[in-house]
């Protein structure tokens, strides 16, 4: 199990995170909705190790990122490195001895082109690759369906669905509600850097009308289009 | 493009401001770290010229990075583009050359200036879809990736040696070895991405021992049949072509260890001071990698705890 106890996050005199508190079971998956800049992406950040914040987090891990797998919204690659040096690369970083990337391209990607020519959606699959061969126990996926075709869409879903059944922890940011509403568990809707709602699958729904009443409300009448 | 221009000059000063240094003399210690470097090497080595001409080329190579080509191709229509670039290169160029004219090599200069603006229209293998092989695909990610950014740097490297051999001059056949010391030692000298840190389930000790060693293969690799051939040719000289080697080894583990030293930021000004005295004079090594592996620990840490 992994809790999160008073965290809270600052940029500056900007605070994104405010005392936020959760916990994470083995085997279940978590959605976290917000606008942009409610702070879901600092938290993960802060989740995955990759910044500084005050509270603390408990895993059952000596060092949590070490069994991480953050997938960001735009993996950025360096130059010059082909899709398999990538994966490659990725397995060395965490000692393991992997080399048939090929037999387990499950998304069909040119392995043996230089990754940042890739397009957004295959350089979000090629990531997602690397973090599910490093065997993971904690994965981070921040909107892992965006800019990613139908077809590998559906794919990403079924994974998860796996790395459910093998008992990993799944923390899913995204945009599409339909997408959360398929695959998780829980759903948090993170407001203002606050954790302002804690929902359950039977209340996934009342949740969509809310958000839709609350962000959409009357905005589309304030637009004079036409 | 004048603008274009204006600006370059004012982000090279922000960045001399944030190294800590005022720009006035960070020009001026530039411009003195040339001409003393320069000179040096002009004094020393009877063969400078051809390495003061790779270095040359090597610097005027970066500007015609891809992206950076690609960034401006976003920007300006094709016609100031190249107009840019022409520039870009003829500025870069113009301290070498004046330098080489200043040591009468007249030949060198002038091949030096038909070879600015030449490298302009010059398309790298990566940038018209060519994936270079590499002996270093299972070490990624410097190796391979510096290999193909210095792809013509092999020509050079064969040539002097070859060159050298044949002439029977030691230190052109030596300075093939250099150059490639060298050109490893650049794979190192940016720091890479946090997430490149990041990943890695390692102590900082043992990620700084990791690096080093992978570096430490790949110039073995390359390094080592050069180093045979030296050797060979010239069996008078085999403990300073070692020694020289070893050298190279410990320069690249130090180089290293400056890297992270500054990481996630790029090496101040003055760090890259200290560096470029503790090559001139490598006994300040004794002193400074104990300072800069305590440095990279202390950097590196927070992205591996």
């Amino acid at each position: 199990m992994i809790s999160i106890l008073e965290l809270s996050k600052s940029f500056g005199n900007h605070q994104v995170l405010k005392r936020i508190n959760l916990t994470f079971e083995p085997g279940s998956i978590y959605g976290i909705v917000g606008e942009n800049g409610s702070g879901k992406t600092t938290l993960f950040r802060c989740i995955a190790g990759l910044e500084s914040y005050a509270g603390t987090i408990q895993s059952p891990y000596p060092v949590l990122k070490d069994h991480t797998g953050f997938l960001p919204t735009n993996p950025e690659y360096l130059s010059r490195i082909t899709g398999w040096e990538f994966l490659k690369l990725v397995c060395i970083a965490r000692g393991i001895r992997e080399e048939a990337f090929e037999e387990q391209n499950i998304f069909d990607l040119p392995l043996d082109q230089y990754a940042d020519t890739y397009s957004t959606g295959m350089k979000k699959k090629l990531a997602l690759m690397g973090i599910l061969l490093q065997q993971n126990d904690l994965f981070i996926l921040d909107e892992p369906f965006n800019g990613v075709d139908i077809h590998s869409n559906m794919i990403i879903l079924e994974l998860i669905r796996k790395l459910q059944s093998l008992k990993k922890t799944v923390l899913i940011s995204s945009h599409i509600f339909a997408t959360l509403q398929e695959s998780c568990d829980f759903i948090y809707l993170l407001q203002d850097g606050q954790i302002a709602k804690s929902v359950a699958p039977d209340q996934f729904g009342e949740l969509e009308a809310q958000m839709k009443s609350f962000v959409v409300g009357d905005r589309i009448n304030r637009i004079r289009i036409g | 493009m004048e603008y274009y221009f204006q600006l370059q000059f004012v982000r090279f000063k922000r960045l001399l401001v944030a190294s800590g240094v005022h720009p006035a003399i960070g020009i001026l210690l530039i411009l003195a770290g040339f001409l003393a470097g320069s000179y040096y090497l002009f004094y020393r080595v009877d063969w400078a010229a051809w390495i003061f001409m790779a270095i040359g080329l090597l610097v005027i190579s970066q500007l015609g990075n891809k992206h950076r080509v690609e960034q401006l191709r976003w920007i300006f229509p094709a016609a100031t583009l190249q107009r840019i670039r022409l520039l870009e290169n003829g500025l870069a160029a113009l301290p070498f050359a004046l330098f080489l004219l200043g040591q009468r090599h007249i030949y060198f200069a002038a091949f030096f200036i038909i070879s600015a603006p030449v490298l302009v229209f010059m398309r790298s293998p990566d940038r018209i879809g060519f994936i270079i092989p590499t002996p270093f695909k299972r070490f990624p990610f410097e190796l391979p990736a510096g290999i193909r950014k210095a792809w013509w740097m092999p020509v050079i490297i064969i040539f002097l040696l070859v060159k050298g051999i044949q002439v029977h001059n030691y230190g052109l056949s030596l300075s093939a070895m250099i150059l490639i010391a060298l050109t490893v030692m650049s794979f190192y000298a940016y720091p890479e991405k946090v997430y490149y840190v990041w990943i890695h389930a390692l102590t900082p000790k043992a990620f700084l021992k990791h690096k080093i060693r992978t570096a430490w293969i790949g110039l073995s690799i390359l390094c080592l049949p050069v180093w045979m051939a030296i050797c060979i040719s010239f069996t008078d000289s085999i403990w300073v072509s070692s020694g020289i080697l070893a050298l190279g080894f410990v320069f690249l583990a130090f180089l290293i260890l400056a890297k992270y030293s500054a990481y996630p930021h790029e090496m101040s000004i003055p760090q890259g001071l200290l560096v470029g005295l503790s090559l001139w004079f490598p006994p300040m090594l004794l002193f400074m990698v104990p300072v800069f592996y305590r440095q990279a620990i202390r950097q590196i840490t927070p992205y591996l705890s």
